[in-house]
């Protein structure tokens, strides 16, 4: 048990700081595209390629960190609503269910990876790499959810600030 | 008979606690095994496409300018001034509340984020001076609602990007709206506190002057003025004004030091878990309704909205009531993401105002989220201030009044919204 | 029966969706309903590169989308939409009809899974400057023009118009043109009637410097899997709607200078145009990823029946 929450936790940190990198990468081509517009006079061309591709690793990266901070909005009222045994039920059944359909989202994010051809063309680099982050991003997921069994029920009260 | 199937797992799945992303990717799964012309792969190019937007990155610049803001000192110095300015009015801290969230607010783009912070910092406050816990909560979520008004709004950005309008239009358009709720909510708290004689004028000098402290609260005050400009003027884009946003309060953080380094990475954690959940709900959503586009779901429901109303006024309060009943039960961003696209055609061929459109939608979505049973605002300020859900519905209810006033002034009053995002 | 969906990017009123559901109309009607089509307008099931991308990988599907975006399989398809190229629309039905393309068709048939079925002009796009009056390449020195993200567009502006090329999203266009963040645009006339450019744009210079040709193309496993006779009727009233697309946006164009120029825009057509043509020869040489000599061919068919 210790061992699994071991290595919950490292894998955690790893993607938070592959995260704060791509969030920091992505404020900064910002801010420069902006000034290059400006100084330069001329931007880079493959600046919101880039951005965008950066942006997609960092959301789907940032499924599992969402995951442990359960931040992914969720109605759960019907959890105290039943007896503590039939909600602990209820939560594993759930997280199961989770578990099951990441890793489905991760076999045909893996398929549409392999399958695509296209290029590109402003960075004259496979489509690949944008599509990688889907199925990277979603075992990443389940794995999280999967830790998640084993870390016990945590209340509403943990829950983190998510939503517009 | 699919769309009967598909509705009826949904709501089963939301009400087990799916979080509501994977509901959406759940049923489009279910779809694919149903139906052969679905391909699994379109539907995960459409949840990556619904991330590949420049307007979309807008989001998580100014959540992480927001979450900075707390960091930086910023948000100190802006309670500092509120607090002066009320403290010989009845109901001082009470309007405290609501002029806090209306001066931040153009820092914050989520309601949410503004309804964590002010039930951690006011709310003990509030309690201490003799105001009941259920009222303060209740006012605590109400008045986070100007956030997503006044510019940035997440919501808004949401908005313009599903149907095509202006974000920057958008966001002109909102700041009447954002105030006008502001008023309203101002003189329900004076009239509440002068019949329950809570909270009487402080008549003890004050500890600072008024100058300083509005000096102090200037950064944050200038921040929607700087964004509305910047965009409307054509200088930068919604996005690129997230990013100078973030540069923006990074320089007060230098000035003021009184950041630290936990701070900044705990900004940092928040900013992407809120990001990447918000995120997969629009991915979902965008893969979800792909599959109903796909059925040809929208389209038959557009036709269905124009057989029952074929006014504009009527059409406008038509489509609030759906929203006011959805917003109940459904989360705001979804309802954005899916609705959306879906009335938007059906109120601009009645000649309805986009931006007046996207203002009353994004507004009516938020009543939502201090509505039981389901509101992600009230469930963040029960939460943190342990609150019953009954105790705060009740306490609730003269607010959502305000909101009804505010709306009804909305959609009849188009200029209300229109009249800035002509400049 | 098979159904097929027909999506593209504009919208329910543009040619392309009334065209179409002429198109539809007829399909259905030739093969007793045995084939469907149903119009998604507006980018409902995607932008055009995604809408090209399920068509590669097996949707049962129809586009309208440009031989740009299918260049991001098959590079040579660039070349279509290869600025200055065409001395007029007669030439470039000869290069499409030729050898050349038929090739780069066949190969994105047999590794791409798209099948074009037809071409058609979509527009004639033309340069517009918010007040310099321009004639020669040299006229554009140290102008901000505004593009599209696109290599063979930035490559034009600089090696062409000799301009610096700022990408910037449409929509922003107008505000840019306002605000003298950028001096210069290029788009069809339509394209800056809708956006209101005119109001800050002075000068309309008739450059036709590229003559934007747009393709039908479908699912080639799903083409191919419908009886001889219904694949004949599919194609034959998919060459029927080009040839109408066509005639729309050429006639429009004409109508739409003059309204331009009604609304104030002052509108040059006396452009030396032979300068800009032997500028334009150099943008090849950013496209490496073209078949060998592709530049040289296409001209040598263009040319070929004038010489
Ligand atoms: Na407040
Ligand atoms: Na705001």
């Amino acid at each position: 048990m210790n061992a699994v929450r071991a290595l919950a936790r490292g894998l955690d940190r790893l993607v938070f700081a592959l995260c704060a990198i791509l969030t920091i990468a992505m404020v900064i081509l910002v801010v420069v595209a902006v000034g290059m517009r400006y100084v330069a006079g001329a931007p880079l061309v493959y600046s919101y390629d880039l951005s965008t591709l950066l942006f997609a690793w960092l959301v789907f990266l940032g499924l599992s960190l969402a995951e442990r901070d359960r931040a992914h909005l969720a109605v759960d009222l019907i959890d105290a609503a039943l007896p503590a045994g039939a909600a602990k039920a209820l939560r594993v059944a759930r997280q199961l269910l989770l578990v099951a359909l990441s890793l489905y989202l991760c076999w045909i994010g893996w398929k549409l990876a392999q399958r695509a051809g296209m290029t590109i063309p402003s960075m004259r680099i496979s489509i690949r790499w944008l599509y990688a982050s889907l199925p990277v991003g979603f075992l990443l997921l389940g794995l999280s959810q999967l830790f998640g069994i084993f870390a016990g029920s945590s209340a509403p009260e943990q829950r983190t600030e998510a939503g517009a | 008979m699919m769309l009967l199937a598909a509705a009826a797992l949904f709501v089963v799945l939301v009400i087990l606690g799916i979080p509501i992303a994977m509901v959406f990717l759940a049923i489009a799964g279910f779809w694919i095994v149903m139906e052969p012309a679905v391909m699994d792969v379109a539907v995960a190019q459409r949840l990556v496409a619904g991330t590949q937007s420049f307007p979309l990155l807008a989001i998580p610049l100014f959540i992480l300018a927001g979450e900075l803001m707390n960091t930086s000192g910023i948000t100190r110095r802006v309670m500092t001034f509120a607090l002066l300015l009320t403290r010989r009015l009845t109901g001082g801290l009470a309007k405290t509340n609501v002029i806090l969230s209306t001066l931040l607010s153009g820092m914050s783009g989520s309601a949410n984020g503004d309804a964590a912070m002010q039930s951690k910092i006011l709310v003990p406050q509030m309690t201490a001076r003799g105001y009941p816990k259920p009222y303060s909560a209740a006012l605590t979520a109400s008045s986070a609602l100007i956030a997503p008004l006044i510019p940035p709004g997440i919501s808004l950005i949401l908005f313009g990007f599903v149907t095509d309008t202006s974000i920057g239009a958008l966001f002109a358009g909102a700041i009447l709206p954002g105030l006008l709720l502001s008023v309203v909510l101002l003189l329900l708290v004076h009239v509440t506190a002068k019949r329950n004689r809570w909270d009487g004028p402080d008549k003890a000098p004050p500890l600072q002057r008024l100058g300083p402290a509005f000096l102090g609260a200037l950064p944050a005050i200038l921040m929607p003025v700087l964004i509305i400009v910047g965009i409307r003027g054509g200088i930068f884009t919604p996005s690129e004004a997230g990013g100078l946003a973030v540069a923006y309060t990074l320089v007060f953080m230098l000035i003021y030091r009184e950041a630290s380094l936990s701070g900044l990475l705990a900004a940092l954690r928040s900013t992407i878990s809120t990001t990447a959940a918000i995120l997969l709900v629009l991915a979902a959503s965008a893969a979800f309704t792909w599959v109903l586009t796909f059925e040809r779901v929208p389209q038959a429901v557009g036709e269905a909205l124009l057989a029952t109303a074929s006014d504009p006024l009527s059409m406008m309060l038509l489509i609030s009531c759906i929203l006011l009943i959805a917003g109940m039960i459904v989360e705001g961003t979804a309802l954005i993401l899916v609705l959306a696209p879906m009335f938007m055609p059906v109120a601009t061929s009645l000649g309805i105002d986009p931006v007046q459109f996207g203002i009353v939608f994004v507004f009516m979505i938020h009543l939502g989220g201090i509505t039981p049973p389901v509101g992600t605002v009230m469930f963040t300020t029960c939460a943190i201030t342990g609150v019953s859900v009954p105790s705060f519905a009740r306490a609730v209810v003269p607010f959502i009044a305000a909101f009804l006033f505010t709306a009804a002034l909305l959609i009849f009053i188009p200029s209300l919204s229109t009249w800035l995002a002509r400049f | 029966q098979t159904t097929i969906r027909f999506a593209h990017m504009n919208s329910p009123t543009h040619f392309v969706n009334s065209v179409g559901t002429d198109m539809a109309e007829r399909i259905s009607e030739r093969t007793d309903g045995a084939v469907k089509v149903e119009m998604f307008p507006s980018g409902q099931l995607g932008e055009n590169a995604q809408i090209t991308e399920q068509i590669a990988l097996g949707g049962d599907l129809i586009g309208q989308v440009g031989p740009g975006t299918i260049a991001n399989y098959v590079p040579d398809f660039g070349i279509i939409v290869y600025p200055f190229l065409y001395p007029d629309f007669d030439a470039a039905r000869r290069l499409l009809a030729s050898d050349l393309i038929k090739e780069i068709e066949a190969k994105a048939e047999a590794e791409h899974n798209i099948k074009v079925l037809c071409y058609f002009a979509f527009g004639i796009r033309d340069l517009y400057t918010r007040d310099r009056p321009v004639r020669v390449p040299g006229d554009m020195a140290g102008l901000k023009m505004r593009v599209q993200p696109v290599t063979i567009y930035t490559e034009m502006v600089k090696q062409v118009f000799g301009a610096a090329p700022t990408p910037m999203p449409w929509p922003e266009v107008y505000s840019a043109l306002a605000q003298g963040v950028i001096d210069a645009g290029e788009a069809p006339p339509a394209a800056i009637l809708d956006q209101k450019h005119y109001e800050h744009a002075k000068y309309l210079i008739r450059t036709n410097h590229i003559l934007d040709l747009s393709s039908v193309v479908m699912s080639a496993s799903l083409f191919n899997g419908l009886s001889d006779e219904n694949q004949a009727i599919v194609q034959e009233e998919a060459d029927a709607a080009c040839d109408a697309m066509s005639e729309t946006a050429i006639s429009g164009y004409e109508s739409q200078v003059a309204e331009l120029a009604e609304k104030g825009m002052t509108v040059i057509s006396d452009i030396d145009r032979a300068q800009f043509v032997e500028r334009a020869a150099g943008i090849a040489a950013a496209f490496p990823e073209w078949s060998e000599g592709l530049y040289d061919k296409a001209r040598a068919v263009i040319d070929g029946d004038r010489k």
